[in-house]
């Protein structure tokens, strides 16, 4: 995908060095990852108390990328780190977590409801790995989990999160909040619905890919407030067009109203920034009229967000950053007789690697903000 | 030779004393007829073969002898279908340390046997490299072969299902 020549001209690379330093007690941050084929959040609540959303692993270390990351500012992470959400199963959203929670031994860990269910577990039951066939890594990760917390035996450390769920409140010396906007209860039905469906029959094949990218109703969407600076974690949430599902159900929940939001000064746009993810009324009702867009890209199908998304994002936003460039990696070089056989067969290739991208965002409880990209991020300007 | 074909079509074959060495020859008994004298001179059967027999050869032996050295294996499997093709994403089996691809390629790539196979997450392997047999000269090949896994037991539903029933019940999840 080449970019056409307005975008390319309102497009600037950074090679700037995100600050390593640990956020002071009455600085928030949010750091966005995000490789192409994975994305991670992680917060600073304020008061050296961490949060991270979903998880992917770095290239080159093979880490979970929170843990490099918590590691590098000096968090002591099995005290320091308050809470890990799995925003939905996807493998880009999950790769990692279950190293990730083994080491954060203080830390409540959070599903998106309909995962803590029977079918979310009996799948993962079916797809652990067996002898007969690779099974699909995000499931697997998911088992681990599921495993790990059971042999703990303390179910109060996992939850069960859908709409106006709260991680964490606290008023003072700041008002900080930490909430969840979605799924709603019908989006959660209908997952596990879907769920049920993926579910396997006698005689059935063992496929892999059960986790489809599609139907992407059961994320979590996050709502956080750090004195006058707030934010809102788009995760994946897809829009459905139907006022009980999607980013429709948040709008129409009057969730803005009943817990008093204030419009978010950040949007990490949810889907790579796909126009699936799009709802105009969030733009409008839930966002301050200049709030800053964040987001990671896509390299699997078409790849996201497409010349169209980020000229879409672009009319709203006065910088939208994307942690990496848009642009899928091309496969590493083999030999060239395999080279060429593999160009003989396939139409198309990429390669599913990735640089960590990495955008950081620190804010007072004033509200004014610290925007920071590492080299491999891009700022797209109006 | 299309007349001939026809003639023999119905006939009864059987196999030369002395194949020519490396295939599996076939002669139409009564189309050709071939004496003790006759059957001693290899140009002679030869001959015979070629002008007046269709190729009915089998190259049994040379697909024995075929020697292949696969360069490169990847584990892949299907993640859609569409007009445009098969997208599918692959793993580097021969050195895992490469990172994965995304492939799309045409449904002509697959061997027709084998497209009642193909769904959403079917798993397949893809072989490239060189092959050489007795009278084939070396010529590069690339495979792509669906796997046909064992399918779900019911010792496997059952199991799965109540365990299942019993974590859910752990994390409260009904």
């Amino acid at each position: 995908m080449s970019l056409p020549s307005k975008l390319q001209r309102n497009m600037q690379n950074f090679s700037k060095v995100i600050n390593n330093e640990k956020p002071a007690k009455d600085i928030s941050e949010v750091s966005l990852f995000g490789p192409g084929v994975g994305e991670c959040i992680v917060v600073h609540l304020g008061d050296n108390k961490w949060f991270v959303i979903d998880s992917c692993r770095c290239p080159s270390t093979d880490k979970p990328i929170a843990i490099k990351y918590l590691e590098e500012l000096g968090v002591e992470i099995s005290t320091q780190v308050e809470g890990v959400l799995i925003t939905h199963w996807h493998k880009d959203h999950i790769d990692g977590a279950f190293d990730l929670i083994s080491k954060c031994n203080n830390a409540q860990i959070y599903f998106s409801a309909a995962l803590l269910r029977e079918e979310a577990i009996q799948l993962a039951k079916f797809y652990k790995k067996n002898p007969f066939t690779d099974t699909d890594k995000e499931i697997r990760e998911f088992g681990e989990i599921i495993e790990y917390l059971r042999g703990q035996g303390d179910a109060s450390r996992a939850h069960m999160v859908r709409a106006n769920f709260t991680f964490c409140q606290r008023t003072t010396p700041l008002k900080i909040r930490l909430l969840a906007l979605s799924p709603s209860s019908q989006a959660v039905t209908q997952s596990i619905a879907n769920l049920a469906e993926r579910t396997p029959s006698l005689g059935g094949s063992r496929i892999r890919h059960v986790v489809r990218q599609s139907k992407n109703l059961n994320a979590v969407v996050l709502y956080f407030e750090f004195g006058l600076f707030s934010a809102i974690f788009g995760s994946d949430l897809e829009e459905t067009g139907n006022p009980n599902t999607g980013w429709s159900a948040i709008i129409s929940s009057g969730i803005r109203d009943n817990l008093s939001l204030e419009p978010a000064k950040l949007f990490k746009v949810p889907h790579h920034g796909s126009a699936n993810g799009h709802n105009n009324c969030v733009w409008k009702l839930l966002l301050d009229n200049k709030p800053l867009a964040i987001t990671t890209p896509y390299y699997g199908g078409r790849g996201l967000p497409t010349n169209q998304d980020i000229e879409r994002i672009q009319q709203l936003t006065p910088e939208f950053w994307i942690s990496r460039k848009p642009r899928p990696p091309k496969p590493r070089k083999r030999d060239s007789m395999i080279e060429r056989e593999m160009d003989s067969v396939a139409q198309r290739r990429f390669a599913i690697e990735d640089k960590m991208g990495h955008i950081q965002v620190r804010a007072d409880g004033l509200g004014s903000l610290n925007i920071q990209g590492n080299e491999h991020a891009v700022k797209y300007t109006a | 030779m299309n007349n001939l074909a026809l003639e023999i079509s119905d006939l009864a074959f059987e196999e030369l004393e002395e194949p020519t060495k490396g295939y599996k020859t076939t002669v139409p008994e009564d189309t050709v007829s071939i004496d003790d004298q006759d059957t001693k001179s290899s140009a002679f059967i030869e001959e015979k073969v070629k002008k007046e027999l269709p190729r009915v050869i089998t190259p049994l032996s040379q697909e024995q002898n075929l020697v292949e050295d696969v360069r490169q294996i990847f584990a892949g499997f299907v993640t859609n279908i569409g007009d445009y093709g098969i997208t599918a994403r692959i793993s580097d089996v021969t050195d895992s340390s490469k990172p994965d691809e995304e492939i799309v390629f045409d449904i002509n790539e697959i061997d027709e046997r084998e497209l009642c196979l193909v769904e959403l997450g079917a798993q397949f392997y893809w072989h490239i490299g060189y092959k050489q047999g007795h009278k084939i000269s070396r010529q590069r090949f690339s495979v792509i072969k669906f796997r046909r896994l064992p399918q779900w037991t019911r010792d496997e539903l059952e199991s799965a299902e109540q365990t299942a029933k019993e974590y859910a019940e752990f994390f409260k999840g009904d």
